[in-house]
């Protein structure tokens, strides 16, 4: 499989070659990550949500990932990469698993899915520390992909440091936070953006990373500073979001999307240590509530859809996943319709919690 | 043949075990949390469920579990057996377990967590299936007729 990255290696080289390179760097959970842009290849998109957490010069050594991200315009070189990448266009049934993982191509350290619809092939080599983002077209990415990009990726790589992916929400302050756990719907967004005009910091609205790199215990770190919403009615509960909306002009089913390094800059925090995980619970009630739940419960609430939106998961990250729960204090919130009492419940729990 | 603990002779019965690798599991205490990752369906399994589904790990049969949970549950082996059924339905159903055919005899069951006489209720299974459109692939794939490089013509517009 080294073969192929060799191949994709070659080829986003050339495509690089044949345009211009842009290349940014990123701080994501103590490792770097430098992501080298074929110009046009969507750099002003995919950056915005790591935004926050980009280096504005190069940090001490530590492991780096490189994530070279072209598109198809640039035919390759190879005649045998030419052919594998048009018959899995074409075909793609032929050459993915269910998950959209590639049976030829994702073996030993090589990670490899593909997606179609929007034609995204994704390549990590976890012992080279190289990864590659290929589109087949320079046909606008979609929504969630611009909100939480290359996600199977650093999901891949990330694992491999031991530092885990989660689908949840994070708020917080530098002496501690919590995770927020649940599928979409559940309530992860409204409650972590009623934070944003409160004491607590945002660190993710739905995916985030949870490490334990030494003895102060798990850390939640920052990822995308993205927030989604389901629709206008949704947003219009929130003053100030509107005019910061990035796709005014979406598809029916496409959420809002907002990136808060742009409106709240202030507001963002990198990484904190965890002190709780809540599942958030819609009630329809006036008040908001926090009630200790069972820690199966959480783990109900952040391991599947957690599993669910990374093509390579498996049973390491269910494994980790539970890890965290087990802990972890897990709590039920209770929401209610007034916003402003959210802040103040989790602030309170913290409280407690640090007594 | 085959002698079973009640001294009668019997045809050994069908054996099962959890459908790996697609099926995965963990469990805290009384609830026990399984993802089939090739359906993208999953579950929640609460008390004599959790034990049973967590015995089958090793493989077993329906008989061999049912004597396993009478050690912990207040019931008589042969009507845990007879509940076993319609939950041993569901889980093949869903795919989580699969028929052992590999003539390797079954390891040691055993529910070490020292509890005895815990009232029985009937093992069943909750499926959730809001999440497999997030982890199956998306069946929608656009590009025009001659193929890649050619895009869709109304994905052209970048």
């Amino acid at each position: 499989m080294k073969a192929i990255v060799d191949l994709f290696q070659e080829y986003a080289d050339q495509s690089i070659t044949a345009s211009r390179l842009q290349e940014n760097l990123f701080s994501v959970a103590g490792f770097s990550l430098r992501l080298r842009f074929a110009a046009g290849s969507w750099a002003g998109v995919l950056t915005k949500a790591l935004d926050h957490l980009q280096m504005r010069a190069p940090s001490p050594p530590r492991r780096q990932l490189t994530i070279t991200i072209f598109d198809g315009l640039v035919t390759p070189r190879n005649p045998l990469l030419r052919l594998y990448l048009k018959e899995l266009v074409d075909r793609w049934p032929n050459y993915t698993g269910p998950r959209g993982e590639l049976l030829d191509l994702h073996a030993g350290p090589v990670v490899a899915f593909y997606h179609p619809g929007p034609d995204i092939l994704s390549i990590v080599d976890l012992e080279a520390d190289v990864g590659f983002f290929w589109k087949r077209d320079l046909s606008p990415l979609p929504y969630y992909e611009a909100g939480s990009p290359m996600r199977g990726l650093l999901h891949a790589w990330m694992r491999k440091q031991g530092i885990q992916f989660v689908h949840g929400g994070a708020v917080g302050t530098e002496t501690g936070g919590v995770l927020l756990a649940g599928k979409g719907g559940s309530g992860k967004s409204t409650s972590v953006l009623a934070c944003l005009n409160s004491g607590l910091k945002y660190a993710s609205d739905d995916y985030c990373m949870v490490g334990s790199p030494d003895s102060n215990g798990w850390q939640v770190y920052s990822l995308y500073n993205t927030a989604k919403l389901v629709g206008d009615g949704d947003l219009a509960r929130f003053n100030g979001l509107a005019s910061h909306v990035w796709n005014p002009e979406r598809e029916p089913n496409d959420k809002v999307t907002i990136f808060l390094n742009d409106s709240y800059p202030t507001k963002l925090i990198s990484q904190f240590p965890l002190r709780a995980i809540l599942v958030p619970t819609i009630t329809g009630e006036t008040d908001t509530s926090v009630e200790p739940c069972g820690e199966g419960a959480a783990l109900m609430a952040m391991g599947p859809s957690s599993l669910a939106q990374l093509p390579t998961s498996g049973p390491r990250d269910l494994n980790s996943i539970a890890q965290v729960v087990s802990a972890s204090p897990c709590f039920r919130l209770k929401l209610g319709t007034e916003l402003s009492q959210i802040p103040r419940a989790i602030s309170q729990l913290l409280s407690q919690l640090s007594q | 043949m085959p002698v079973s603990k009640n001294g009668k002779f019997s045809m050994p019965e069908t054996r099962f075990r959890i459908n790996a690798p697609a099926v995965i599991h963990e469990r805290f205490d009384d609830e026990l949390v399984a993802i089939n990752l090739d359906t993208g369906v999953y579950h929640s399994l609460a008390g004599a469920a959790a034990d049973a589904f967590q015995l089958l790990s090793d493989g077993a049969s329906r008989q061999e579990l049912a004597d396993q949970l009478a050690t912990k549950y207040a019931a008589p082996a042969e009507f845990i057996a007879s509940a076993l059924i319609p939950f041993f339905e569901q889980l093949s159903k869903e795919a989580l377990i699969c028929e052992v055919d590999d003539g390797t005899p079954a390891g040691t069951l055993r529910l070490d967590d020292g509890q005895v006489k815990v009232p029985f209720k009937p093992p069943t299974l909750e499926a959730y299936r809001d999440l497999q459109s997030l982890f199956l692939l998306d069946p929608v794939h656009e590009v025009s007729e001659e193929g890649w490089p050619n895009p869709a013509p109304h994905s052209a517009e970048a």
